[in-house]
């Protein structure tokens, strides 16, 4: 996984690329805790370069929306592609969070 | 030779630790065929603290003390009578029992070429003569040290490999057996096809058949994130949950709903199970399933010309929300019905460079295979083989397929 972060005064958005798999835990955890502050009023990961995604992968996107939803932030996942849109899909994701097309 | 006139009584040079003990009661033989060395060696390593050492005169006398005792290190001359330290090497090396036997070189021999052919048999370390005293006490610590180390973690290596295989033993004992899956054929009229393999030792997938009474049976598939030991407890914790739970085999829905809850108050945040849970009533011919984000079930109808077709599979993971409410879905399940549930790996290979087999690519050569007049076991083991072609040995995962086909006339007669 790679990734990069750009903040507004108000928003947070957090590029992901290449692949999200349990190997990126801890870089993830890390990640987790940009989020974990009172500072932004809204999160965003953007996807759109993200190529794959494992199963503590998908896992690792429900954390990061609960911990923004903690912290009352607005969250959304911005346009998943391929896989990751397949299985955001199949898992009904968009049923909990805001996932942008 | 006035070595042995400088030899004085001394405190042991290895530092204490757990190993000291280890390391001074290792064996160690030494082997040349002048006593005035051998007695060198012996005073140097008794000065030391090193409490076993065994002598030999020439490579026949070590091989057989080797014989009856495998020694911890070998230091040996090369030059003996009889037989020479190479061919000591030679077969030391290719005897199974003794080839990882470090063996300490020690020579007069001191060419470029006697150095490569004494590591090209099979040596550990060379000394050169004269021999120095520190020189040599430092090499057999470093020697003993390491056998010590290798002997300690091939022994961890080895209960926890052995602690692992009766963990997949227990594993592969909640797939049904062959014997079983007959019995279901005959009180159900379901011709049942079964293949799981874990990609390690043990893994995160797990599958079962519940039967509820005597027209109606339950079966799920299910995967927890991850791999290895952590997602293979899972599905054991997962088993004992539906065992406790036999009342609810009839109303997958629920069922679902009452699991997720249950994972998500014992699982560690963000693992979660993907699951197909079915109840097959044979008498009314329906199926009914819920789903939480599994692989999407193929369905090949009553009219077996026509192809298999995807089945939804859409629902939360198991575990990662507090309360979730899943819902039933039915089907006819028709005499020459048959359903195919599988788990990820089996679509997650690629077929070509950057081009994966999918659940589509899957749908279709399931389609053409089903076409064949095969039993449902050659089938299963078809796709099980084109697995094996096109996965990745470095990323591999763990394999369910299930196939459970309604061939109800059997039942009748």
């Amino acid at each position: 996984m790679k990734d990069s972060v750009t903040t507004t005064d108000s928003s947070l958005t957090i590029s992901l690329s290449e692949k999200l798999t349990f190997e990126d835990h801890t870089n993830f955890r890390e990640l987790l805790k940009l989020i974990n502050n009172d500072i932004h009023r809204n999160c965003s990961i953007d996807l759109r370069g993200l190529e794959a995604i494992d199963s503590a992968g998908l896992g690792m996107l429900m954390i990061a929306f609960e911990t923004a939803e903690k912290f009352g932030m607005s969250f959304n996942l911005y346009k998943p592609v391929g896989q990751v849109k397949r299985l955001l899909e199949i898992s009904d994701f968009e049923k909990v969070m805001s996932i942008v097309s | 030779m006035n070595d042995l006139n400088i030899i004085k009584k001394e405190k042991p040079e290895i530092p204490y630790s757990e190993d000291s003990d280890a390391i001074f009661n290792s064996k160690i033989l030494v082997v040349d065929d002048s006593a005035l060395i051998r007695e060198l060696f012996g005073a140097y390593l008794t000065q030391a603290g090193y409490t076993d050492i065994q002598y030999a005169e020439n490579g026949q006398h070590a091989l057989d003390i080797i014989d009856e005792n495998i020694p911890d290190l070998v230091i040996l001359d090369l030059e003996m009578p009889i037989m020479g330290g190479f061919e000591v090497c030679r077969i030391l090396k290719s005897n199974p029992e003794t080839k990882h036997l470090p063996i300490l070189i020690q020579s007069g021999r001191d060419t470029a070429s006697d150095l490569t052919k004494a590591f090209s048999h099979g040596a550990s370390d060379m000394v050169l003569k004269p021999i120095k005293r520190y020189e040599i006490l430092a090499r057999v610590k470093v020697h003993l040290e390491n056998r010590i180390l290798v002997s300690k973690l091939t022994d961890y290596h080895d209960r926890v490999a052995s602690e692992l295989e009766q963990a997949r033993q227990i594993q592969l004992d909640i797939c049904p057996s062959k014997h079983e899956l007959k019995n279901y054929l005959q009180a159900y009229g379901l011709d049942i096809g079964w293949h799981y393999e874990p990609s390690s030792e043990i893994g995160g997938d797990i599958g079962g058949i519940l039967p509820i009474d005597e027209t109606r049976i339950a079966f799920y598939i299910a995967d927890f994130s991850g791999h290895g030991v952590a997602a293979a407890l899972n599905t054991f914790r997962l088993q004992t949950w539906l065992t406790s739970a036999s009342e609810l085999y009839s109303s997958p829905d629920e069922l679902l709903t009452k699991l997720n809850s249950f994972l998500h108050n014992n699982l560690s945040s963000g693992s979660y199970a993907t699951m197909l849970f079915f109840c097959l009533d044979i008498e009314k011919q329906e199926l009914t399933y819920s789903a939480a984000g599994s692989q999407p079930p193929l369905l090949q109808g009553s009219d077996g010309s026509k192809e298999f077709e995807l089945l939804s599979s859409k629902g939360m993971p198991l575990g990662l929300r507090p309360h979730w409410d899943y819902e039933n879905i039915k089907f006819p399940f028709e005499k020459n019905t048959k359903i195919l549930i599988y788990s990820d790996a089996l679509v997650e290979v690629e077929v070509e460079e950057n081009t994966y087999l999918g659940e589509e690519g899957l749908r279709k050569e399931v389609s053409d295979l089903w076409h064949e007049e095969k039993s449902t076991e050659d089938k299963i083991s078809q796709l099980v083989a084109n697995f094996h072609q096109r996965m990745d040995p470095d990323n591999s995962d763990d394999l369910t397929i299930i196939c459970l086909e309604n061939v109800n006339e059997l039942r009748s007669s």
